[in-house]
């Protein structure tokens, strides 16, 4: 009698063979083309790695939004300062960049830091940003570098850094949320570069650096479970994927007694609203646009009373999907003409629109419509500013298309507040501070750096910058990994 | 050209025949095994996974082929669906007279979903039963399930004897035994 396992690899062997003159060239043009849109997107939607050439400190001042709402606003970039590169394993104080002439260290993996005065952290207020700098130099021969520095770094207003404490080498650590004032942080954490375990949720003492595991007690199903944010009443609110890649996902409800309860479910992407009771999310398998995949309607979960109510976008003929939210009960989103062949981009006619949505009916009123040469508004990557503008992210047309920059609907027209190279990405907005990262490319995970936009003030602060070249190494694959701004709400939900 | 595009091209020039074929053993359409690996390609360099070699990165397509094919069935709400046919339906002879490959795929077309995809991923690939639970949102005791009746209806259908869990499964008679998804 034949063994199965060998008529399977005969088969195999056979099915391979007549299959030999399958056409790769193009299997491999459409595949690449997807697989850079879904990077592009991905890097939107989650904190990235890290690829220097400059470090960039103190501040610079910004006359964007504030100064005239009538004018158009340029798009302005920090002052950039050229730091002392440093290859000395053993701290360098330095003189300080700012205006405080505070001596900084330059310590290997780390930007120009100081070490934190003991209290500090008891008195951060609004403002202050927590970041991990995970930091690793670029491999040019496959290998695989081990970490230089795994240290949470503290950020004022101002760009001050304070070094906090160091994690251990062998942990990919992600910030989830951080309270002014605290002394904890809640973060995820998992096996270095092993998605496959899945994250869990931990708090990290900020003090001695220890990490204390409090599970979800949810799946890790689809690489789960993930956090969302937190709902009006403080609940923490995780997802846990109902498909393996998480298109679809279980929303659940965590209270500050570590009890657990479904609250809904949720299609691929979601932004909770200012208040943080909505939960908006696209509706899986109605036809339409965000991957080139069928979704087209979008859902509003009530995240702390239950319960979803789905809408349409209200432009007939039109593939629209959810750019951020004005306030409660109004989205700003985009719309374009509906793809021929099955592929996400290029959006031709992408029309900015308001979309009020109310008992169960939707309304939308156009705002603006983008050149089919501009750059134009990012899916989903808007955060809101609690006061009916937003910032997000504007986006290249094409296959091959990058990130453009960032601007912020301020309540009459979209005014540019970042150009942000090939990436930029809002990832929060807190107290009328516009928070963005951003990468010198989208086709590969490279440094980032995160720059506060006062839109008050006009300011822009460099809180964490790229990890300049050092005499060891020529060019740094990971810098700034994670970071979290005190009391925000919600950071952006991606896939 | 950025690091991960080398290792697709590589993957998609040297490995896609190979990767099709093992698709077809899920669904036997040659143009739905196509999406399914191309799917599967989008998938697994867009996600966090990184790879240095082709050996390491097919890995992890094979599984997201699989992975893919239940979330396809899961989604359109067809598994259960598919999985309460098969349950029905007797099994049918295949024939001899064509090539291996054709006759294991139409014995395959026989099993639910999630049968072949434990048969796949358990008896072919090795992949452990935790893993492949956790790859297919399955209880450990369900895979085993899967795997073993999905095996016992192959060894039926082809005449074959096939070694599980260092026991070997011996059909004298055949007959249908599908669990419902």
């Amino acid at each position: 009698m034949r063994d199965l396992a060998d008529l399977m690899n005969d088969a195999l062997a056979e099915r391979s063979g007549s299959l030999a003159d399958l056409p790769t060239a193009p299997v491999g043009d459409r595949v690449r083309r997807r697989v850079r849109f879904r990077r592009a997107r991905r890097h939107t939607l989650e904190a990235g790695g890290v690829t220097a050439a400059v470090a960039v400190l103190g501040s610079a001042t910004w006359f964007g939004l504030n100064a005239d709402r009538g004018q158009p606003a340029p798009a302005v970039s920090p002052t950039v300062s050229t730091p002392t590169p440093s290859g000395s394993p053993t701290p360098a104080p330095t003189p300080s960049a700012t205006a405080t002439s505070v001596v900084l260290d330059e310590l290997p993996g780390l930007p120009p830091t100081q070490a934190m005065p003991a209290g500090l952290l008891e008195q951060t207020g609004p403002g202050w940003v927590l970041t991990i700098y995970e930091s690793k130099p670029a491999s040019f021969d496959g290998g695989d570098p081990p970490l230089v520095a795994h240290t949470v770094v503290l950020v004022s207003p101002t760009g001050d850094r304070y070094r906090v404490v160091d994690l251990p080498l062998d942990q990919a650590v992600y910030l989830l949320r951080w309270d002014a004032g605290s002394t904890t942080a809640v973060v995820s954490r998992s096996r270095m570069y092993d998605d496959l375990d899945g994250d869990t949720r931990a708090v990290l003492d900020l003090t001695t650096g220890t990490m204390t595991a409090t599970e979800v007690g949810l799946s890790h199903y689809g690489g789960g479970p993930f956090y969302v944010g937190r709902a009006a009443d403080g609940a923490e609110l995780w997802t846990t994927g109902t498909s393996t890649d998480s298109v679809t996902s279980d929303v659940y409800r965590r209270t500050d007694d570590g009890s657990v309860t479904l609250v809904g479910g949720m299609g691929i992407t979601a932004l909770l609203d200012p208040t943080g009771r909505w939960l908006v999310n696209e509706v899986w398998g109605s036809g339409g646009t965000t991957f080139g995949e069928d979704v087209d309607r979008l859902a509003l979960l009530d995240v702390v009373h239950g319960g979803s109510t789905e809408f349409d976008y209200g432009v007939p003929g039109k593939s629209c999907a959810v750019v951020g939210w004005i306030e409660p009960g109004a989205l700003l989103t985009v719309c374009s003409d509906p793809e021929q062949d099955g592929d996400p981009v290029p959006q031709m006619n992408a029309t900015l629109f308001r979309l009020d949505v109310s008992d169960g009916s939707s309304h939308a009123t156009e705002l603006k419509r983008y050149a089919d040469d501009e750059p134009d508004p990012v899916p989903w990557s808007g955060a809101a500013l609690g006061d009916g503008r937003v910032a997000f992210s504007t986006g290249e047309r094409g296959y091959d298309g990058c990130m453009a920059g960032v601007e912020v609907w301020d309540g009459d027209r979209a005014v540019p507040l970042q150009d942000g190279g090939d990436m930029a990405f809002v990832k929060a907005a807190v107290g009328g501070v516009v928070y963005v990262e951003a990468a010198p490319s989208c086709q590969e995970a490279l440094q980032t750096d995160l720059t506060a936009h006062d839109l008050a003030s006009g300011s822009s602060t460099v809180l964490a910058p790229e990890l300049a070249p050092t005499a060891d190494v020529a060019e740094w694959a990971v810098g700034l990994r994670t970071w979290a701004v005190a009391g925000d709400r919600a950071p952006a939900v991606g896939w | 050209m950025s690091r991960w595009e080398p290792v697709l091209e590589q993957v998609v020039q040297e490995r896609y025949p190979q990767l099709v074929a093992r698709a077809m053993l899920l669904c036997s359409s040659r143009t739905d095994a196509e999406d399914l690996v191309q799917d599967a390609l989008i998938s697994t360099f867009s996600g966090r996974a990184r790879f240095s070699t082709v050996a390491e990165a097919e890995q992890y397509v094979r599984r997201a082929i699989v992975s893919r094919f239940i979330d396809g069935t899961r989604r359109r709400g067809r598994e259960r669906a598919l999985a309460e046919q098969v349950a029905q339906m007797p099994l049918v002879t295949v024939s001899t007279s064509g090539t291996v490959a054709e006759r294991l795929e139409a014995a395959l077309a026989q099993l639910s979903p999630r049968q072949r995809a434990c048969v796949v991923l358990r008896y072919l690939d090795d992949v452990p039963v935790h893993e492949t639970a956790e790859l297919l949102g399955l209880s450990d005791g369900s895979v085993k399930r899967y795997t073993a009746d999905g095996i016992r209806a192959l060894n039926a259908l082809l005449g074959t004897q096939a070694t599980v869990n260092d026991y070997t499964v011996r059909v004298v008679t055949p007959q249908r035994s599908v669990h419902g998804a």
